[in-house]
């Protein structure tokens, strides 16, 4: 784009693909003037075209279509499809750079612009305000394919990029700003409010006219008050009352069971009484039994002291123990004796000094010795057993007195038990005595079975609620009547004072509702003019373009129609034939590509230049003669004096009349590549430039 | 001309004489400052209405 015609708006300096759809590197440069050529389909020319697109608005045709899956930007080998964009925003102030980088992968996109090295929310934001994202897709892409994509859209979406490109949009926004619809509520709320207050005025003349029933009520209620004045009074003393013969009934109750108590304790006492005498008389019998056991015990001995029993056997062992000791030694003797009998017949008796006798009285002596001797030992044998069963007997004795005593010291601490119980006996008597059990009056106990104050309570409350109904009846009353008196003058004046907001509210719509209906008048005057610039322009493009008059008129026209009030209107081309109105789609691509290259041309004429960028998909495939081909890019050329136009060539002899005429046009910068596929990835090469 | 001159001019001459406000409403339109204008609007409606 040459600097020097250019009034503002942006300058697409370069874009760079990397592994976007056919694309693995490309880096091309843009002039004012930039021709994609290539002989084959499929060879990545068109995809430079949605490049361009997706850098500057992250969305391209493919995106827009619900049907078409995000990877299918992204090349067959890569993960993630990157568009660098870099290029110019010039006001007539200044020029700033920009760079849009944008970037998408399988799972989502990263959008980064950069405006004079400083980042921007958005891509968009460098292409001036010309229309949505969407609008501005449909527009900067002419299709070669599909020309009538402009006319694709929906009424309201082709209205709306219509009066965005002929500014009519400003009157659209002025009619909003004066909407009435806010004041028309107000006004409607308003009256509604001056209807409330003349209801209210009604609740007041009521309230009035019920004044005097209202004194009839008061004088009920000051009755009522005195009354249950009166028989809260009476109630307290008879509460009073109540209260202190219910505090008497506990007391004896609680008295009452004292005595019982004391009464059972005595019981108990007696009963241990009880308990020790038989314990006392079961021990004494006890020790009956062993004293007769002892007796029992000394009956075989024949003597009462079985201790000297024991002794004086004990001295006849003794005594019998010395005699066996020296009869023991008597066959000893008897023996020497009989040796010496033997040797010597005048030994005498070792024993009795005797003369000694013959041998066999000796031997004769010996044996009842003998005799004697073993019955002695018998003997001793059996005063060692009497002696053995006199001991056990004693310690037999010894243990049953143990037992005796022991008995006879419960028997003593039982007597002590049975004396000391009496006593406490005696104290609970004490007690009984002394503790004194009131009993009530019959007046008493007729108070605690009557529960008066209960009574009295139900009829007070009864009386308290027909006072809080009457005071309820006043106080609403008492309100009405106090509104009527404090408001009447207020209701008055605020009836005043809210007319007066609805007359001026009423005067501001009136004058609000002139000024929309002057602005749509004059709306639809613009139209008329623009519509007539249009189509004065449309004609002209047609009968350059059209050399073989398949087509003699081609005219946009504004249909209007009204909904709910607001007047919408709708853009539509009109193409006849021959004088006859001929349906669009019914035209062949040729001259649909005819009749919308006219649109755009006259657009840009219209539409004070707000494009930027014109991007051209195979134009020369609408099958437009040589002659028009030549006039078309003409036309073509002069554009790009104030916009980048890229555009795309599948036809060489299309592409080498562009490029001569390029060559003989004055100022215009021109970029010429070839593009074709190698090992399945688009490689370009310039062909020619003017740079 | 441009195509917004031409729809001032029109404007201008098909508004009722009384509505001059137009005039500077536009004018604050095409300086991009519609945000003075509402804010006049609804002053004026305020004024009006007050507290109510």
């Amino acid at each position: 784009m040459s600097d020097e015609v250019l009034k503002d708006g942006v300058v697409i300096d370069s874009i760079k693909l990397n592994d976007f759809m056919s694309h693995a590197d490309t880096d091309i440069s843009l002039a004012d003037f930039t021709i994609i050529h290539g002989d084959d389909n499929g060879v990545g020319k068109s995809s430079i075209l949605h490049g361009l697109m997706f850098g500057l608005t992250t969305k391209t045709p493919l995106l827009l279509n619900d049907n078409v899956k995000v990877d299918e930007i992204i090349s067959n080998w890569g993960s993630r499809a990157t568009v660098t964009i870099n290029g110019r925003y010039i006001t007539p102030v200044e020029t700033k750079t920009f760079e849009s980088v944008v970037s998408r992968s399988k799972r989502g996109g990263n959008v980064k612009v950069k405006i004079n090295s400083e980042e921007q929310a958005s891509p968009l934001e460098v292409l001036g305000d010309i229309c949505t994202t969407d609008e501005f897709l449909r527009l900067i892409l002419i299709d070669g394919h599909d020309i009538t994509r402009l006319l694709k859209g929906t009424p309201k979406d082709v209205s709306a990029i219509f009066d965005k490109l002929f500014s009519t949009d400003i009157i659209s926004t002025i009619i909003d700003l004066y909407s009435t619809s806010k004041i028309g509520k107000t006004i409607t709320e308003l009256q509604r409010q001056v209807s409330e207050i003349e209801d209210m005025k009604l609740v007041v003349a009521n309230a009035v006219s019920s004044a005097g029933s209202v004194r009839d009520m008061e004088l009920e209620l000051s009755t009522l008050i005195r009354e249950i004045d009166m028989m809260r009074d009476e109630m307290h003393a008879i509460k009073q009352q109540e209260n202190d013969v219910n505090a008497k009934a506990i007391d004896i109750q609680n008295k009452q069971r004292q005595v019982a108590r004391l009464h059972q304790q005595k019981t108990d006492q007696e009963s241990r009484i009880s308990t020790l005498h038989g314990e006392i008389t079961n021990r004494t019998s006890k020790i009956r039994d062993v004293k007769k056991m002892i007796d029992d015990i000394k009956h075989p001995f024949g003597i009462p002291d079985v201790k000297s029993l024991k002794k004086s056997r004990q001295e006849e062992m003794n005594a019998l123990v010395q005699t066996i000791a020296r009869e023991e030694t008597i066959p000893n003797v008897i023996d020497i004796l009989m040796d010496r009998v033997s040797e010597n017949v005048n030994a005498s008796c070792p024993v009795c000094g005797k003369h000694p006798h013959d041998v066999e009285t000796l031997e004769k002596f010996k044996n009842e010795q003998g005799i004697l001797f073993e019955e002695r030992k018998i003997q001793l044998e059996a005063l060692k057993e009497s002696i053995d069963g006199i001991t056990n007997a004693i310690n037999r004795i010894d243990q049953l007195s143990v037992s005796i005593t022991k008995l006879e010291a419960l028997i003593t601490q039982g007597k002590k038990d049975v004396e000391t119980t009496r006593d406490a006996i005696d104290q609970i008597d004490e007690q009984i005595r002394v503790v004194t059990v009131p009993t009530l009056t019959r007046d008493e106990s007729a108070i605690l079975q009557r529960n008066e104050s209960s009574e009295l309570h139900g009829t007070i409350t009864e009386k308290q609620r027909r006072v809080a109904e009457i005071e309820e009846l006043i106080a609403n009353a008492g309100d009405s009547t106090s509104t009527t008196r404090h408001s009447v003058e207020d209701l008055d004046a605020k009836i005043q004072d809210i007319t007066d907001k609805i007359t001026k509210l009423t005067t501001l719509k009136t004058k609000r509702d002139e000024i929309r209906r002057g602005l749509n008048a004059s709306l639809k005057i613009v139209r008329e003019n623009i519509i007539q610039g249009v189509n004065s322009s449309l004609i002209q493009w047609i009968q350059k373009l059209d050399s073989r008059s398949i087509i003699d008129n081609a005219v946009m026209v504004v249909n209007e129609r009204t909904i709910r009030g607001e007047t919408q209107y709708r853009y539509d081309i009109n193409v006849s034939r021959n004088g006859e109105l001929i349906n669009f789609g019914t035209l062949s691509t040729g001259q649909k590509a005819l009749v919308l290259l006219s649109v755009i041309l006259t657009i840009n004429d219209m539409s004070d230049n707000v494009m930027s960028l014109l991007l051209l998909d195979e134009i020369q495939s609408s099958g437009l003669d040589d002659n028009i081909q030549a006039e078309l890019v003409k036309q073509l050329i002069n554009v790009a004096k104030a916009h980048n136009v890229v555009m795309t060539s599948r036809s060489a002899p299309f592409k080498e009349l562009t490029w001569k005429l390029l060559s003989e046009s004055n100022g215009i910068k021109y970029n010429i590549y070839d593009c074709k596929m190698e090992d399945h990835k688009s490689v370009l090469t310039l062909e020619a430039s003017n740079i | 001309m441009g195509t917004k001159e031409i729809i001032l001019e029109t404007i201008r001459d098909e508004i009722p004489d009384h509505c001059t406000e137009v005039e500077t409403v536009i004018n604050l339109i095409l300086s991009g400052n519609t945000k003075d204008v509402k804010t006049s609007l609804q002053d004026e409606y305020d004024a009006i209405v007050g507290d109510n």
